[in-house]
C-alpha cells in the first residue's frame, strides 16, 4: 500500500516536471525537445557529465536532477551568450544550475502544492558521479533528444 | 538610461545584459547580490532595477526595502521563478513595481521596460 501511495505521488509530479522541462528549454534556448519514455531509475542508471540537483521540501519531499553531457551543456551556454565553453567551468555550472532552478520553479507552480519549498540548486560534475534519492522514493528518469544534444531529467518524491 | 541587473547567477546577468543590449540599452550595471547592488545604486543614477529574489548576503526583498528607504520612485522589477509567485505579494507590500517570471523572452523584458520607462518619464 505504501509503495502504491509513493508511486502515485511520483506520478502526480511527473507531468508538471516534464512540461516545465520542455517549456524551459524552449523559452531559454529556443530549443525544441523530444522526450523518450519514462523509466525507473536504478543504481546502475548512469548520469551524464554534469548534473544539477534541486530539492523540493514541505508537503512533498524530493529531488529533481537535470543531467547533461558536457557537449549539450556547452551548446546551451553558447546559445545563451554566444560563447562556446571549452571545459566545464564556473559559467557552465552556473548555467546548468539556473536551468534546473527554472525547471524546478516552473514545476512547483504546476504541482500547486502551497507547502512545497524549492531549494537552491547544487551542481555536480565528473565521470561516474552518482546521486542518491530519498529513501522510499521511486526515482524515475526521462531522456530527451534536442537540437543541442541529449539530456535527461531524474526525479523522485516521498510524502512529507 | 542606466539599468541595474541583480542576480547571483552570472549566466542570468549575462543573458539579461545581452538581451538589453539587443533592445538598445547599453548602460547595464550588474550586481551579484543585494549588498553589491545597493552600493551600485548609491553611487550611480539608476533608472530601472531588475532583481532576483533568492541571493546570498542580501536577498531581493531586503534590497527592495533598503532602496525604498532612500528612493521611493525608481522602478524595481523582481525576476522570479513561477514557484516563487507567492512571494510577489510580500514584495508588493514592500514597494516592488512589477515582476518578471523566469524563463522570460526578450519580448517580456521589453514589455516591462516600456511600461516602466514610460512611467518614469
Amino acid at each position: 500500500m505504501a509503495d502504491l501511495m509513493e508511486a502515485n505521488l511520483t506520478a502526480n509530479i511527473i507531468n508538471p516536471v516534464l512540461e516545465a522541462t520542455i517549456e524551459t528549454f524552449d523559452i531559454m534556448l529556443g530549443c525544441k525537445v523530444t522526450r523518450k519514455e519514462l523509466q525507473l531509475k536504478t543504481r546502475e542508471t548512469p548520469f551524464y557529465d554534469i548534473t544539477a540537483v534541486i530539492g523540493l521540501s514541505g508537503g512533498t519531499n524530493g529531488t529533481i536532477c537535470l543531467s547533461l553531457p558536457k557537449e549539450t551543456a556547452f551548446e546551451a551556454v553558447h546559445r545563451m551568450i554566444e560563447m562556446m565553453p571549452e571545459e566545464i567551468d564556473e559559467l557552465v555550472c552556473d548555467a546548468v544550475g539556473e536551468f534546473s532552478n527554472v525547471v524546478g520553479g516552473s514545476a512547483k507552480d504546476k504541482i500547486k502544492d502551497p507547502d512545497m519549498h524549492l531549494g537552491l540548486p547544487n551542481v555536480i560534475y565528473g565521470e561516474n558521479h552518482h546521486i542518491e534519492f530519498p529513501t522510499q522514493a521511486h526515482p524515475m528518469y526521462v531522456k530527451y533528444d534536442s537540437d543541442i544534444g541529449p539530456f535527461m531529467v531524474l526525479f523522485g518524491f516521498v510524502a512529507g | 538610461m542606466n539599468i541595474l541587473v541583480v542576480d547571483d547567477s552570472a549566466m542570468t546577468r549575462m543573458v539579461a545584459k545581452k538581451t538589453l543590449g539587443t533592445l538598445g540599452y547599453e548602460n547595464v550595471f550588474e550586481g551579484e547580490d543585494g549588498v553589491q547592488a545597493l552600493e551600485i545604486f548609491k553611487q550611480n543614477s539608476i533608472d530601472v532595477i531588475f532583481t532576483d529574489w533568492n541571493m546570498p548576503n542580501m536577498n531581493g526583498l531586503e534590497l527592495l526595502i533598503e532602496i525604498r528607504k532612500i528612493n521611493k520612485d525608481v522602478p524595481i522589477i523582481m525576476i522570479t521563478t513561477e514557484g516563487s509567485r507567492s512571494k510577489v505579494v510580500e514584495a508588493v507590500q514592500n514597494g516592488i513595481s512589477d515582476y518578471l517570471v523566469k524563463p522570460f523572452t526578450p519580448a517580456n523584458l521589453k514589455e516591462k521596460l516600456s511600461k516602466w520607462i514610460g512611467a518614469t518619464v
